[in-house]
């Protein structure tokens, strides 16, 4: 079964197989013509492009990782089929192979400890291996086959499908309050965008999809051409050749990149709530969109200022001293330059998150829904003071000090160096360059309050932004929002006249959102 | 900066190893200096050039919360903890973390609270001296404390979002009748908004518990011994103070199921949790090596359980379980299931009941086990990638065996775990007489009788009773 399928792909992608060879005829002891010679040998897909591949070896490292990242992502998802592009991912991670179901293919991993993960973005999804070094030729052919001869029966499509369904309606819309808010404004900012639907999908996306589907997919952009492959540890050049050689074999005929419409941003403040009755607090997310990504060197400088704002999980930034330090509404309030996501309990980025159009945004964790409008007003000023006047030189230098140290301590395993690596390559960057790290220390080392303040100037705004808000008694704070009500915030202990000071500003500053600017959602038409 | 029960679980869960013969965790031992105050200092150098995680131990966790209505302290104090000193304040201190360009958190468990810092080597000298000084020295005034009590609220309803908070905390509440493990580590709702009165106590527990014996320095990574010990010596050698003790209530031992049944007002697939009293933590028995590998074998994603009811028959969107062996006191082996909405709760504690009377009655096959023998060697190299992965597994044995080498020790413990041990283990700790269930149904399919949960309204509205 094995060998047949191989069979039927090198006939379908491989583009080259030889007519069948002429059979020797016997008529009557006579030879009738002479053989044609041997039939050469089918000539083999060109290998993935060395240019394609990064390698960073590690002689004395234990682990061994292997990393396919495929140019492909929920924004190739065809409409109607939202969820398209994560079901078949995790069809391939999850539905075995041709040689072995599931349930073989994760007895064989269980004794190697090694881990294969998937994680689909917009543009990218990265399929990765992780295995120790005495492993790792018993591994290999588990990790090629999950790619190259996927399994793709039925029964698993539709246990995949529904366990994707689960975690978009249970998990996501159900109790993931703050995850819910960041997808939300996503969809907002990239509405009528191939962005603007999570990577999980929708109901009807999901609900619409077939296994022919799904397996056409595949083909589309789990292709050969979209393809970049990793290796880190230790790792030989055969074994280099032979990934290139196999992830050569991928489909051939690739889709083209969807193209991605221009997204304008908005003019004023723009809210959308989803009313979840019986949430106790309210999750924030604020967003815009960015004419920049990491791509363009102004990015450095839009990342200094939000990393001031609010660096991920560190309670430095202007946004957590404002709410959560000096006034104890929450649990942590952040600001982002680009799609993030934090890897697995460690609070550095992921890689594979590269986009061709990034947004910038703030994470308000949740509050006391009475605190809400309060809470917005608070962020949404700081923002406004932190661009209105050049940062004091001293803030600069200290924010540049911190994050000169910080971005060292994102690169502390072979896998997560690997997978900045692999960004770095898909988005051109010669290895010459040095890793990105040390690159983005480089470009704030000449960051003055000038330059900052005009590049953050030029690409963030506090006026200008989408709001999604997941909370309780959406109507009333919807009203308020566009009445730009007062939104007086009492506490139960004693704060330094400074914070009531700033308070009574706060509290008044205005939103200016339009009525027709704020919107209320039922939760359950939410990604359906 | 607290994780909550289920994340410690998880922790806890992977980081157990079987060996090969004779091997160690980690290549070169770390090396164990004692002041006279009391303190431990652990080093172990590493190959990560340029890094260093510097961790400090203070083995006080919510077990410590014995008296009323202080449920969630022990986190609460962790938050107290970046709130500065006498010579530098919140402000200053984290000005300094910032110049160190340091990853500075921490998190809470029953047993441990540990403070959790990786910085650039060029910069550990001087993070010795601010964590020496905030050891030492802490000091904030009331309003501060009043105000970040709110942030622990907030972190609370962050929680409580989802219903697998309040599955944990009902199942804790309802295994434990005495012993502090009844609370989650966030503690009860009604404590956590009584806090703000509670700055006096906060300052006695300060001086009961952040003492130099109470305490140890893990210094993992780009570092030398000598240097870190002289480091301890000139920024803690002047801390001075004893522990004060707690004794946390013995907890009877379970003779007859309990369980619970909770109705969600929100979204949500029916959960189930089920927890199984399991002695304290010992090295000197195989009884707790024999818990972790008997929970790879029985629940990992390649046990049969696993996939029968997730893979083929497709009754389950998820189970796993936690071994729940690493803890001071009886703990719990806890199973999280996530039903499909056409399974049923019974179904599932029979599969499960099943399963392990199967593993009880020695059916495993020998090769199935050491398939788990290779996976929990091989796992461990995952755990102890980076300087704070080492520092972790270091600090969480510590924390509960008091001893430095307790993770080593554990690791040759489950390379000697025989078939009949995991047997042993099936049969006379996770029986039925020793189990806790709680159910949780969406309200509106909820059997009659369960106790209505939501964000807004956690199953424990009120502190428990409390010795």
């Amino acid at each position: 079964m094995r060998a047949l399928s191989y069979l039927a792909l090198w006939a379908a992608f491989g583009g080259c197989s030889s007519a069948p060879a002429p059979t020797l005829q016997n008529q009557g002891g006579r030879v009738m013509r002479r053989p044609d010679p041997p039939p050469a040998p089918p000539v083999p897909p060109p290998a993935l492009p060395s240019s394609r591949v990064v390698v960073q070896r590690s002689a004395s490292a234990p682990l061994v990782t292997l990393r396919v990242v495929f140019q492909a992502g929920s924004a190739d998802d065809p409409a109607g089929q939202e969820g398209a592009t994560h079901v078949t991912a995790r069809l391939l991670a999850e539905g075995g192979t041709e040689a072995l179901t599931y349930e073989q293919f994760t007895r064989r991993l269980f004794p190697m400890a090694a881990q294969v993960t998937y994680a689909v973005d917009r543009d990218l999804v990265a399929f990765t291996g992780t295995v120790h070094r005495d492993h790792l030729a018993a591994f290999y052919p588990l990790f090629r086959d999950m790619l190259l001869a996927p399994r793709m029966a039925e029964a698993d499509f539709a246990r995949v499908r529904t366990q994707t369904r689960a975690d978009l309606t249970l998990d996501l819309r159900g109790s993931s309050d703050e995850e819910l808010g960041k997808e939300v404004l996503q969809s907002v900012l990239y509405r009528n965008h191939p962005y603007g639907h999570p990577t999980l999908g929708t109901e009807r996306g999901l609900d619409a999809l077939t296994l022919d589907v799904v397996r056409a997919h595949r083909a589309r952009v789990f292709c050969a051409g979209r393809a970049w492959a990793g290796l880190s540890g230790a790792v030989d050049d055969t074994l280099v050749q032979t990934l290139r050689e196999d992830l050569g074999r991928l489909p051939a005929a690739c889709a083209p990149r969807v193209e991605l419409p221009a997204v304008s941003a908005p003019s004023g403040v723009h809210v959308v709530l989803v009313d979840k009755a019986q949430a106790s607090s309210t999750a924030i997310s604020v967003g815009l969109p960015l004419r920049i990504t990491r791509a363009d060197p102004e990015h450095a400088l839009v990342q200094f200022m939000t990393n001031h704002l609010g660096l991920h999980r560190q309670s430095v930034g202007v946004l957590y001293q404002t709410i959560r330090e000096a006034r104890g509404l929450n649990y942590g309030d952040y600001a982002y330059a680009e799609h993030f996501a934090q890897e697995g309990w460690e609070r550095f980025p992921r890689a594979g998150l590269l986009r061709r159009q990034q947004y910038a945004s703030l994470w308000l964790r949740p509050v006391p829904p009475r605190n809400a409008h309060f809470a917005l007003r608070a962020a949404l000023r700081a923002v406004e003071h932190a661009l209105a006047s050049e940062l004091p030189q001293e803030d600069v230098d200290r924010v540049r000090t911190f994050l000169g140290g910080y971005v060292s301590l994102y690169t502390q395993t072979g896998a997560r160096r690997l997978g900045f690596a692999m960004d770095d390559a898909i988005l051109g960057v010669p290895e010459a360059s040095g890793a990105w790290a040390d690159r983005m220390r480089a470009a704030w080392g000449p960051v003055t309050p000038a330059t900052l303040r005009a590049a953050a100037g030029r690409h963030l705004s506090a006026r200008d932004v989408w709001v999604a808000i997941i909370g309780p008694n959406a109507q009333e704070l919807a009203a308020a929002l566009a009445q730009d009500a007062p939104s007086p915030i009492t506490y139960d202990s004693p704060k330094p006249p400074a914070v009531l000071a700033e308070d009574r500003e706060i509290q008044a500053w205005p939103l200016r959102a339009r009525p027709e600017d704020v919107t209320v959602v039922p939760l359950a038409e939410v990604f359906r | 900066m607290a994780r909550t029960r289920r994340l410690l679980q998880a922790l806890v869960a992977g980081a157990l190893v079987a060996p090969s013969a004779g091997a160690q965790v980690l290549a070169t031992a770390p090396a164990v200096d004692r002041l006279p105050n009391g303190l431990t200092v652990v080093t172990a150098p590493t190959e990560h050039p340029g890094i260093v995680a510097y961790f400090t131990l203070v083995r006080t966790g919510s077990r410590d919360e014995t008296e009323p209505h202080r449920s969630g302290f022990a986190h609460f104090f962790e938050h107290m903890m970046f709130r500065g000193t006498r010579t530098l304040s919140a402000e200053a201190y984290e000005h300094r973390m910032q110049s160190f360009g340091a990853d500075n958190n921490a998190y809470t468990t029953e047993d441990f609270t540990l403070y959790t810092i990786t910085i650039p080597a060029r910069s550990l000298d001087a993070l010795a001296a601010v964590e020496g000084d905030r050891f030492r020295n802490l000091f904030y005034q009331r309003p501060a404390f009043q105000t970040e009590s709110r942030a622990v609220l907030g972190e609370y309803n962050k929680n409580s979002a989802s219903p697998v908070h309040q599955l944990w905390e009902t199942l804790s509440e309802l295994a434990f009748t005495r012993h502090t493990y009844g609370h989650t580590t966030m503690g009860y709702l009604a404590d956590i908004q009584a806090m703000p009165t509670l700055y006096d106590y906060s300052r006695q527990f300060f001086q009961r518990f952040y003492r130099p014996d109470n305490c140890t320095l893990i210094v993992v990574g780009d570092v030398q011994r000598q240097h870190v010990l002289d480091l301890a010596r000139q920024h803690y050698g002047a801390w001075s103070g004893r522990r004060a003790p707690t004794n946390a209530p013995a907890e009877p031992e379970q003779t007859a199921p309990r369980s619970r049944a909770l109705a969600w007002e929100g979204t949500s697939p029916p959960r189930m949790l089920l927890g199984y009293r399991v002695p304290p933590f010992d090295l000197a028995t195989r009884d707790s090596a024999a818990l972790e590998v008997l929970h790879a074998l029985a629940f990992s994603e390649s046990s049969d359980l696993y996939q029968r009811l997730v893979v083929r028959e497709e009754r389950l969107l998820r189970i796993e379980s936690w071994a729940g062996e690493l803890h001071r006191d009886s703990g719990l082996f806890t199973v999280e299931a996530t039903l499909k909405p056409e399974a049923t709760f019974d179904e599932v504690e029979r599969a499960v009941t099943e399963e392990l009377a199967r593993i009880g009655r020695g059916e495993t096959p020998p090769e199935r086990l050491r398939e788990v023998a290779s996976n929990l060697r091989y796992r461990m190299p995952m755990e102890a990638q980076t300087p704070s992965g080492v520092a972790n597994l270091i600090a969480r044995f510590l924390a509960v065996t008091g001893e430095v080498d307790g993770y080593e020790r554990y690791h040759r413990g489950l390379a000697e775990v025989t078939p009949e041990d995991v047997a042993r283990v099936a049969r006379t700790v996770l029986t039925p007489a020793r189990r806790t269930v709680v159910t949780l149904s969406p309200a509106d399919h909820a059997p009659e009788g369960a106790v209505r949960v939501g964000p807004n309204r956690p199953a424990q509205a009120a502190p428990r009773r409390t010795p």
